[in-house]
């Protein structure tokens, strides 16, 4: 496989595109230039956490006794709980202050560097290369990966002004379901591979 | 089951880095010498409610005829839920009201150090292990790291910023919400072959 190849699997499984309307959501309390730093950090956070996999994963999962499979599921039921948060969190929002809300529910780490960009399908993905590949070959392409990652998120508060504030509402509750569904997803697939080790 | 895992699993459940940031404002009216005494202090009666548990724990198991799978099980949903607690921070719960005076036993001896989470885990592992001293070392170990963490929690906390703790409090929560699924999986695993 080439360099770019695996830079290109490494982006698709990061999927800030798909992850776009949730993060515009997540930061929608945000002023314009502090979401667009907020997501910067996050997303350096999460190249950070996929470079510590590349090198140190195999033996962070062996310490602890943990299974990859393990890692999709927790990552599963974290982004369940962040879903159900936006799904349910209307009322949440009208009777508090926005600044009050803004400064508990910062960002920060969870959920968006990970489970969202570094869950459990990167890190697994990164720990398989790294396997096959030369570890300085999967460092470039996960740099190389985090090129576009960096401009989406770069780009991506100029898509809250597009949508509007009462669009950004009815988008939290759309995305809070797509994010459920995301989440059902990496658990019953986990699920099925636990099951698969049983047998 | 090797020595190093066991001791990195107690320490990681103990989350001295995620509490720097509780013991610090809970401490910061206290002169530092006083600091010091305080925090050795509370770091031994977590010891001793860690040694208590690796004594007793194999009694209370055998007297509430638990089984093995129940024990997995329990020990993964106490820890899965303290670890959600720690990324998911609510206006009710600990870490948000913590008092501002000098603490002594509650609440960082216990349960913020030796929580339940903790204390099932120790429980769970004396059982499995066959060998307690190496059990009662894994134990020591983790103890004497979270320690140095809390002693020199001053200098960790200028080290790495208030963002940069919040990052490995987060980072840690989320290993702990894995190492709490692992368990429950494993006491499925248990479960299931009680019956197949």
């Amino acid at each position: 496989m080439s360099l770019i190849q695996v830079a290109f699997v490494f982006f698709l499984i990061a999927n800030p595109l798909g992850n776009l309307p949730g993060f515009v959501s997540l930061l929608k309390d945000f002023p314009f230039q502090r979401q667009r730093q907020i997501l910067l950090r996050e997303m350096f956070f999460a190249l950070c956490i996929c470079l510590f996999f590349v090198f140190f994963g195999d033996l962070l999962l062996n310490m602890l006794m943990v299974r990859t499979f393990t890692l999709t599921i927790g990552g599963g039921i974290v982004l369940l709980l962040t879903a159900l948060g936006m799904i349910f969190s209307i009322g949440k929002t009208e009777t508090d202050g926005p600044q009050e809300t803004a400064t508990l529910r910062e960002p920060f780490v969870v959920p968006i560097a990970t489970p969202l960009i570094a869950g459990g399908g990167l890190l697994t993905t990164v720990m398989l290369y790294s396997h096959q590949l030369p570890k300085a070959i999967v460092t470039i392409a996960l740099l190389l990966a985090w090129i576009p990652v960096f401009a989406i998120a770069f780009a991506a508060p100029y898509l809250q002004k597009l949508l509007g504030r009462r669009g950004l509402a009815a988008t939290e509750q759309l995305v809070g379901m797509l994010l459920l569904m995301i989440a059902c997803d990496l658990i019953s697939r986990g699920l099925g591979a636990f099951i698969h080790s049983l047998t | 089951m090797p020595f190093l895992s066991i001791s990195l699993i107690l320490f990681l459940i103990m989350d001295p880095i995620g509490n720097v940031g509780s013991y610090l404002s809970m401490v910061e009216n206290i002169p530092v010498a006083r600091q010091r005494w305080v925090a050795c202090r509370e770091m031994l009666i977590a010891l001793a409610a860690m040694v208590l548990f690796f004594f007793v724990g194999e009694t209370i198991f055998e007297q509430l005829s638990l089984s093995e799978a129940s024990l997995h099980l329990s020990a993964g949903l106490i820890l899965f839920l303290v670890a959600i607690k720690i990324l998911f921070l609510s206006p009710t719960s600990l870490r948000a009201n913590l008092p501002k005076e000098e603490p002594f036993i509650i609440p960082l001896a216990i349960p913020l150090i030796a929580g339940p989470a903790l204390l099932a885990a120790i429980m769970l592992y004396t059982h499995i292990i066959e060998d307690s001293s190496l059990m009662l070392a894994a134990i020591c170990t983790a103890w004497i790291a979270a320690s140095s963490v809390l002693f020199f929690a001053a200098r960790i906390k200028s080290l790495l910023g208030s963002s940069g703790l919040t990052a490995c409090e987060r980072l840690i929560g989320m290993l702990l919400i894995i190492l709490g699924v692992q368990r429950f999986l494993i006491g499925v695993e248990h479960f299931s072959k009680q019956y197949f």
